[in-house]
């Protein structure tokens, strides 16, 4: 594997189980099993290491959801289930990456907790981009939603089940869909 | 107001000092107002810094009291920050369990609770700030201390007048994930607006709350 992305994922691990404060970059370079010249030359700091490996698993993250979303055809129900049925996915399967995204994120740095936040505007406008239109609900409920969402996950991934996220698909899917069903069902 | 276990009147307990010279505080009396004002500093400096960069000596001196005297009150950085989330959190649940008591229809107290908690929230910003996800995100006691409010209060919403058998079936995330959302909302408003912008959110955020029981009291 390449050296650069050997660090990513040695950032990703050793952040998601003892912290990012507390990884050294002789951990680092030791987990990595690369010398401490190779991550110089391929990054500034342990920061960088730490927001590329961030960044990757985002963009990936990211675009998993919006590939299902597309694909699930025309319905606002498969759609936006297909979509969090593939993002569960992609965090079950990497949970160094979900724990780094949904919880040090935040606490890390500055610049990590920036990403956090663009992240979550990107989860929102794919979601406000496919619940049904003229739904008559307020503004900000997409915020209010994605914002649940991320804590449901948020919790079950510091209790250690990332790996398991994978079992609450029917309760947020129920979650997602309940102002859009009873909005629509009220009719005019 | 001194001695008060919460921040609930409003009162700007960070800035709240002692006169110099002669008082008639008792010594614990001195010590319950260091101690607020060192939680009300906590939260400021976690908002303005984030949790990597909060030091207790940045927050013993916005609360203008020596080091030393923080760590009478505090064993470390989180278990002040524990503390303030603490004293939110029973602020908040007061606050709401007040406004669910008063002798008005369901929709009219939940609309009651919201605008209280929204009024309490924008006096004390850095207080509102907590309830976004950094704080939790940081320190494991506080992300417990959330969970136990956020249940509390889903609790009170599942509460409402709604009879049992009108309300049907409600999944269980629902109500927790609502009020979950709603915090992150008011905590991003009080970060990246100004806090008036806050008391006009409550006609949103009632609406949104009360999406479980829509199709039960339209029936």
């Amino acid at each position: 594997m390449h050296k650069r992305r050997r660090l990513m994922d040695a950032i990703a691990d050793l952040s998601a189980t003892r912290g990012y404060q507390a990884t050294s970059i002789a951990a680092l370079v030791r987990h990595a099993e690369v010398a401490r010249k190779t991550l110089y030359d391929n990054f500034e700091s342990k920061e960088e290491v730490f927001l590329a490996a961030l960044d990757s698993g985002i963009s990936e993250g990211l675009r998993r959801t919006e590939a299902a979303c597309e694909a699930a055809g025309g319905d606002w129900r498969q759609r936006i289930g297909a979509g969090l049925d593939a993002l569960l996915q992609y965090l079950a399967e990497n949970p160094a990456e979900a724990h780094i995204f949904m919880i040090e994120a935040l606490s890390a740095t500055p610049a990590s907790s920036a990403r956090y936040d663009a992240a979550i505007e990107r989860f929102i406008e794919l979601l406000r981009q496919n619940v049904p239109a003229g739904n008559g609900l307020p503004g900000t409920i997409e915020e209010t939603l994605v914002g649940g969402v991320a804590w449901i996950l948020h919790r079950e991934i510091r209790r250690g089940k990332a790996g398991s996220v994978t079992a609450l698909c029917p309760e947020l899917r129920a979650f997602l869909f309940a102002p859009y069903e009873s909005s629509t069902k009220r009719g005019p | 107001m001194i001695g008060m276990g919460s921040a609930r009147s409003g009162d700007d307990f960070v800035e709240f000092r002692l006169p110099g010279g002669r008082h008639d505080l008792s010594p614990a009396e001195v010590a319950e107002s260091q101690r607020l004002r060192l939680l009300g500093a906590a939260a400021q400096i976690l908002a303005e810094r984030g949790y990597a960069r909060t030091t207790s000596a940045a927050i013993a001196r916005r609360a203008h009291v020596s080091s030393a005297a923080f760590y009478v009150h505090f064993e470390s950085v989180s278990d002040c920050l524990l503390a303030a989330y603490e004293m939110t959190a029973d602020s908040l649940s007061e606050i709401v369990s007040e406004a669910c008591e008063a002798p008005i229809e369901w929709p009219l107290r939940l609309g009651r609770a919201v605008d209280e908690v929204l009024s309490f929230l924008a006096a004390e910003p850095a207080l509102a700030e907590l309830l976004g996800p950094e704080a939790p995100a940081g320190i494991a006691s506080i992300a417990a201390a959330r969970a136990r409010l956020v249940e509390s209060l889903a609790g009170r919403l599942r509460g409402g007048d709604i009879p049992q058998k009108e309300r049907g079936e409600i999944p269980g995330a629902t109500e927790r994930g609502l009020i979950d959302g709603a915090a992150g909302l008011i905590a991003d408003r009080v970060r990246t607006r100004d806090t008036t912008s806050l008391l006009g959110l409550a006609p949103e955020l009632t609406e949104i709350l009360a999406i479980p029981y829509r199709e039960a009291s339209a029936a």
